[in-house]
């Protein structure tokens, strides 16, 4: 296992520790099923969704809607705060298709931003 | 039948106050009492934002956008989805397609008119709108800089096919706050070949500026302008016509 696979697994896992009160956010984050390929030597894929507001897991066997794409440099930097799926998103480096068209989708991003901010959010309170 | 009239403001050229015009106009029909939605398509600089103030978009179990909404003027914009410092470096396809979704993807409910600010030039993000409006409304200043820009953009709307409204002539003559008024830009292009009404012609003024609105754009009459659909050149079949008179000997 690559040590995105396993920083992902710690991250997830944290996040079922902490249910903060997010009610509008928990209705407007919900998504369906997501690949994140970090490409790169230490390229990983990874099927995500975000469900009551937390990213975890999806099902493998569900067919992905939306696949995103960065590098596992970008990947870290989401993590570690340096940077957001806003920022990276706008500048390229972050990029969320629809699986079956390719095309960006906004909606999707605006979601995401979010989830990955509060996930960070997190992190930094736990790291 | 409900239905949304979109209107487009565009402009070949960027400076020309685009955004300011498309603002007052939707703003102007919010205080006429018409249901009326802003929607910003200059995505390479999402504007209306700061003219606007920035107040958060939302986004529905269904996947799609609550748009903002100030004064009761819903509006949106790419500068909500993308961060604020970067410039967005995507493709001409990707502002295509998000212009479109946030035209089709935001929850507009019953508006009766969708004011779309157009950004400058000829993107795929225009040419992927463009054929949606209902009609559009031509920003021009007065200046050689601009003529042969707009009369681009009015070529662009024969051949996409869109009625046009008529134009607003931006930054007119300056405005000194004694009442003197100074013609800044000498050159008055009034495209009169097109037959092309001009609905509107708008001072350099202080107050635009300070108000981010200019005051008193006759917005009822111009929605109700009959919108200019100008015809298509159709050179070969009338130089084919002029074939066939020549064959019989006419």
């Amino acid at each position: 296992m690559g040590y995105i696979k396993n920083l992902m697994d710690k991250v997830i896992a944290l996040q079922t520790k902490f249910r903060p009160d997010m009610e509008e956010y928990y209705q407007e984050a919900k998504t369906r099923t997501a690949l994140l390929r970090i490409v790169g030597l230490d390229g990983e894929t990874l099927v995500l969704t975000v469900n009551n507001g937390r990213i975890s897991y999806g099902d493998p066997d569900d067919k992905p809607v939306h696949v995103f794409r960065c590098s596992s440099d970008t990947f870290l930097d989401l993590l570690s705060g340096e940077t957001t799926v806003r920022k990276e998103a706008t500048l390229g480096h972050f990029t969320i298709e629809d699986a079956n068209s390719g095309e960006i989708n906004i909606v999707e991003l605006e979601k995401w931003s979010k989830a990955f901010d509060r996930m960070r959010g997190l992190l930094k309170v736990v790291v | 039948m409900w239905q949304l009239k979109k209107i487009g403001v565009l402009s070949g050229k960027g400076g020309t106050g685009k955004t300011s015009i498309a603002v007052s106009i939707a703003r102007g029909l919010i205080e006429k009492g018409y249901k009326a939605g802003l929607l910003d398509f200059d995505l390479s600089g999402p504007n209306v934002l700061e003219m606007l103030g920035n107040h958060p978009i939302g986004v529905t179990k269904e996947d799609t956008f609550i748009p903002a909404e100030v004064a009761g003027l819903k509006y949106i914009s790419l500068g909500h989805v993308v961060s604020k410092a970067d410039p967005i470096l995507w493709s001409g396809k990707d502002f295509g397609s998000a212009a479109w979704q946030l035209l089709e993807r935001t929850e507009w409910h019953n508006l009766e008119y969708l004011i779309c600010d157009f950004p400058p030039g000829s993107g795929a993000e225009v040419q992927k709108m463009l054929p949606l409006m209902d009609s559009v409304i031509i920003v021009t200043v007065p200046s050689h800089l601009s003529e042969s820009n707009v009369r681009r953009c009015i070529e662009m709307c024969r051949e996409k096919q869109i009625g046009i409204l008529g134009l607003i002539k931006n930054m007119t003559f300056f405005q000194c706050e004694c009442g003197k008024k100074t013609i800044i830009f000498p050159d008055d292009h009034s495209f009169e070949e097109y037959g092309i009404p001009v609905l509107a012609e708008v001072p350099l003024k202080r107050e635009i500026a300070e108000k981010k609105m200019i005051q008193g754009l006759p917005v009822e009459d111009i929605l109700k302008a009959k919108p200019v659909l100008l015809k298509k050149k159709r050179f070969k079949s009338r130089l084919l016509k002029f074939a066939g008179k020549m064959l019989l000997g006419d």
